[in-house]
């Protein structure tokens, strides 16, 4: 499994196989890693080159001791912007979930060149909470009352169904509640932080929104932040929907995929 | 309600394929088509589950291949007469699959039939509630008037060309062939299931009511929504599939398929 080191000396773990256009990038969420993943590699590897990345301080990649802005959304971007230009790939699909939907959408209107079209799973679009509100949180307020990995872990529980596979459940909040806590806590502090309706509204590329069965989010929401964007639900998942119905979600970036507008041509 | 005053229920058209000898727990599927269609439109559906079910696919009163009176096109009619196929079969573990004008007409089914009818999926059918008409509103609605009078092929290629029929980047085999097949329905019957249509917007005070699970799926163009679907049937669940247009079943058959698949798994559990 490839490594990739950043100039300022970010190491990143990363996957890269298949082949064929549009390359499609994998972006994890907050506390999960690459090998949440798998049935879209699996699914996408046939025709497509896919590439999946373990953000900066999460799955097999090092936890850097960086303050909070060393976590924030933008720099997990600029590592795949980054790590793009190393093999020379531009135009791809990045398909983000959770709080990774917005690095793929901060990858995506930063550095318009290197993406072609943004598919959010499961991510919702907040204004970044005031400074003074922070510590108020309940994500934070979770923390403070006990051992970081199982609060995480009771987090993490929440994201899923009672119909939802049980083994499969355990297996992610395992490894969420593996995650560096460097990482862990700085990266959701960063987020929070974030306005990520100002970061979407910048994206002009194509986006696609799908989300889970039990969402209070709605097309007519999604329209008042990014009016482009395309609204989809899928039938009977929690927040993993990429792992819990990987068959309905697959077709889905299929079909966007297949679909999307013939690029412009550059002078 | 609607349907048990409705007049005497003809024998309709059906396919009946697949698993005869599946566990007593399997429902039937029965596939109803929405306006100016037939139960051919359910042909990727069909196809997809007769391994694992016993798959039935309608065509409702002057539709495909069932007779066509000269009147009597209602709601209400057109459920009575499905009421009476799922009565006639001894079906007590039927799913309902409706699409368009059909959910309306499955909705009132389960209404009239709770214990044959375990659970319905409604496919772009189920939009935010309409206000009540009177005959002449009705009349000159324009879904309605969009069919009548004369040119009445070129309306109706029209009318299942435009609106959210298709999308941009729908298939244009599809966009060229569901506008000519629905042309040839009768005009008597087009006008009549467009005034279904229309009154299919309008709830029966029986569909709250409904204890079944409901799926409403929406076609990408849709601008129904959870809340809107709520407000007629408070228990449903909604699901919205990528890029296509009304003929989600035709252009969107993976994605339907597989959400269909995970709301049987959710009946069966």
């Amino acid at each position: 499994m490839p490594i990739f080191e950043t100039r300022e000396g970010v190491r990143l773990h990363y996957t890269d196989a298949g082949s064929g256009r549009p390359a499609l990038l994998f972006v994890h969420g907050w506390s999960s890693n690459l090998r949440h993943w798998e049935p879209q590699a699996r699914h996408f590897g046939r025709r497509h080159r896919v590439l999946r990345v373990d953000l900066r301080g999460h799955g097999r990649s090092p936890a850097p001791d960086l303050p909070v802005r060393g976590y924030a959304i933008a720099r997990h971007a600029e590592d795949l912007a980054a790590l793009l230009r190393r093999l020379r790939l531009r135009s791809v699909v990045a398909v983000g979930h959770s709080s990774g939907a917005w690095v793929s959408l901060a990858l995506a209107g930063r550095f318009p060149e290197l993406v072609r079209a943004v598919v959010a799973v499961d991510s919702g679009f907040d204004p970044a909470v005031p400074a003074a509100e922070l510590e108020a949180h309940p994500i934070l307020r979770r923390f403070r009352r006990g051992a970081f990995a199982e609060q995480l872990a009771r987090a993490y529980r929440g994201m899923f169904r009672d119909f939802s596979d049980p083994a499969l459940r355990d297996r992610v909040v395992a490894e969420a509640a593996a995650t560096a806590p460097i990482a862990s806590e700085r990266t959701v502090r960063a987020n929070l932080r974030t306005n990520r309706v100002a970061l979407a509204r910048r994206v002009r590329q194509p986006v696609l929104c799908v989300y889970a069965s039990n969402s209070p989010r709605s097309a007519e929401e999604l329209r008042g932040v990014i009016p482009h964007a395309q609204f989809a639900q899928v039938v009977g998942a929690g927040h993993f929907l990429q792992l819990e119905v990987p068959e309905q979600l697959n077709p889905m970036i299929e079909r966007f995929v297949e679909l999307l507008p013939a690029r412009r041509r550059r002078a | 309600m609607a349907a048990a005053r409705a007049s005497r229920p003809m024998r309709l058209h059906h396919t009946d394929e697949g698993a005869a000898g599946t566990g007593a727990g399997t429902p039937t599927l029965v596939f109803l088509h929405g306006g100016l269609r037939s139960g051919a439109d359910w042909a990727p559906q069909a196809r997809a589950f007769r391994r694992r079910h016993r798959v039935l696919r309608v065509d409702l009163r002057g539709h495909g291949r069932s007779p066509m009176p000269p009147s009597g096109y209602g709601r209400g009619e057109l459920a009575s007469d499905v009421a009476a196929l799922l009565r006639g079969l001894r079906l007590t573990n039927a799913v309902l699959i409706a699409h368009s004008m059909g959910c309306g007409v499955a909705l009132d089914v389960a209404a009239a039939e709770p214990r044959r009818v375990r659970a319905l999926a409604l496919v772009d059918g189920v939009g935010p509630r309409g206000h009540r008409l009177t005959r002449r509103e009705l009349d000159a609605h324009p879904w309605v008037q969009q069919v009548a009078g004369p040119d009445y092929e070129q309306r109706v290629i029209a009318l299942a060309s435009g609106g959210n029929s298709f999308t941009a980047r729908s298939d244009p085999r599809l966009v060229e062939r569901i506008p000519r097949e629905s042309a040839r329905t009768p005009q008597h019957v087009a006008v009549a299931s467009q005034r279904g249509s229309v009154l299919g917007s309008h709830p029966a005070a029986a569909w709250t009511r409904l204890r079944q699970p409901i799926l409403c799926v929406a076609s990408s163009n849709s601008r129904s929504s959870a809340a809107a679907v709520r407000e007629l049937l408070p228990r449903a669940e909604f699901a919205q599939v990528v890029d296509s247009g009304h003929w989600v079943q035709l252009e969107a058959a993976a994605q339907l398929n597989a959400m269909l698949r995970a709301f049987l798994r959710g009946v069966a559990a």
